[in-house]
């Protein structure tokens, strides 16, 4: 395959940015995405030009460290797979594709496509700890819970933290990422003591780390790489308000 | 850092969604109401004069409507403005999966609809426009609500200016009515179906019972000799 690509080149978080065009031609249709980009970066440094910067750990879909957006959709098209494990037969030959970073305020621009999450490090790092006994390890099954609510925070728990639900809401709003992660907690028996200082901390936090709110697009759930639902959103304001309203009582 | 429970965005949320609940309320009400034009001149008469007859109550329903209406505009506009910001660059190519023209367009639509609110006050409520409107009366001496539409629908600009404010409001209704059950938290299975159904069904009622009224005076169905 051929293919035409415009990649959004950036030296750093201060400079502007813009499209460089590049065409690569080889593009084997069983390459991922992130293979077709190794091809081109191996181009470029044997050219001696600058290679594409761009986030990459696992391959396998499970890190989360893969980021950018392939005609607008981040992780590309495909429904729930990240960038990684999109594959170059859903491309076709010849066709012009645009490149670019995750866009939002929360997600500055470090250098091409790689773009500073931390903030959702500071999310989950406002949430705190949660208290478990220490000494011996339980055994298996002790602690019972409702097989729905385990069900549920599986899904939750699914979430990698990629940031694709950001980048693709027209809000720049993190709350399917944060809404994963209180519910995941909150859902399980583990999670109770400290549910209403961790629901309250981690919404706070999302907000001032300058992300928007929620208007109901649902952009971000057909984002999804692990196609997180936004029923988690819904649960989220209800035990915000809730732990808000009541927390100090102890409800 | 700890923020009031006003400055959250969730509680601004909540506040949209529950101030949107007792607009959603009204559009019902002065929907049901207005399409008595339908059944003739006496049922809408004794119609309005009867909301005027409740008096003092009636003002506490206006009130809780005013506040709804301001509540409802100060928290969009605040979460808009948030929203913006917080997505300063948008993609070269535009690209969407889910959202609608009705969710991205929210607050123009609402604006929009605010614009078509205060006209339709000055047109029929406090008839400053027309202040011909004041004198209409019927037979038993009630004000003549009946002939007063059909004279201010007689001119077709209007008619489409009210046609238009009500097609605002009927994609306004289609997102926010499941966008607020969505976001006060009912979200089971159950919850989505029926709140999907309920925002179509209120969105259909409000449009075609609003919209029907100027369509229907202009071909001379209603009022014509």
């Amino acid at each position: 395959m051929k293919l035409k690509l415009n990649v959004w080149r950036q030296k750093d978080s201060v400079t502007e940015g813009a499209f460089e065009n590049f065409n690569v031609n080889d593009v084997s249709e069983h390459m991922s995405f992130l293979e077709m980009l190794d091809v081109l970066n191996e181009d470029l440094i044997t050219d001696g030009k600058e290679p594409v910067a761009f986030d990459h750990d696992c391959r396998e879909g499970i890190c989360g460290s893969c980021a950018m957006s392939v005609n607008g959709y981040p992780h590309g098209h495909r429904k729930g797979t990240t960038v990684c494990q999109l594959h170059m037969r859903e491309f076709n030959d010849g066709e012009e594709l645009w490149i670019e970073p995750f866009r939002a305020k929360g997600f500055p621009v470090i250098k091409d496509l790689v773009t500073d999450r931390s903030a959702f490090d500071r999310i989950i790092e406002s949430g705190g700890y949660v208290s478990v006994r220490t000494g011996q390890a339980q055994d298996a099954n002790s602690i019972p819970i409702r097989k729905e609510n385990a069900d549920v925070a599986m899904d939750a728990a699914a979430c990698i933290g990629c940031g694709a639900c950001v980048a693709a809401c027209p809000n720049g709003a993190a709350m399917l990422f944060t809404s994963a992660k209180i519910n995941h907690l909150n859902l399980l028996p583990q999670g109770q003591v400290e549910k209403n200082e961790r629901t309250i901390a981690m919404v706070e936090q999302m907000q001032n780390e300058g992300f928007g709110s929620c208007t109901n697009h649902y952009e971000c759930e057909s984002a999804c790489p692990k196609s997180i639902s936004i029923n988690f959103i819904s649960d989220m304001n209800k035990a915000y308000i809730k732990s808000k309203a009541f927390g100090k009582a102890g409800i | 850092m700890v923020l009031a429970i006003t400055r959250s965005v969730i509680f601004a949320k909540v506040v949209v969604a529950l101030t949107g609940l007792v607009m959603v309320g009204f559009i019902i009400g002065h929907t049901s109401g207005n399409l008595l034009i339908f059944v003739g001149q006496d049922a809408i008469n004794t119609y309005a004069q009867g909301l005027k007859d409740i008096g003092a109550a009636l003002w506490v329903v206006r009130s809780a409507l005013i506040i709804s209406v301001v509540l409802h505009i100060y928290y969009t506009l605040k979460l808009t403005a948030l929203n913006k910001a917080a997505k300063p660059i948008g993609y070269k190519k535009t690209t969407y999966k889910r959202s609608t023209f009705a969710s991205r367009n929210m607050t123009i639509l609402g604006l929009t609809i605010l614009f078509f609110i205060i006209y339709h006050l000055l047109h029929y409520t406090f008839q400053v426009t027309h202040p011909q409107f004041k004198d209409l009366q019927d037979s038993l001496g009630r004000h003549d609500v009946y002939n007063m539409i059909v004279a201010g629908f007689q001119n077709p600009i209007i008619c489409i200016f009210y046609i238009l404010g009500v097609l605002g409001l009927g994609y306004h209704l289609r997102h926010g009515i499941q966008s607020m059950i969505h976001t006060i938290g009912l979200n089971s299975d159950s919850a989505k179906k029926y709140s999907n159904l309920f925002a179509k069904l209120i969105t259909i009622f409000a449009v075609v019972g609003l919209g029907s009224i100027p369509i229907s005076v202009l071909i001379g169905l209603v009022g014509g000799k």
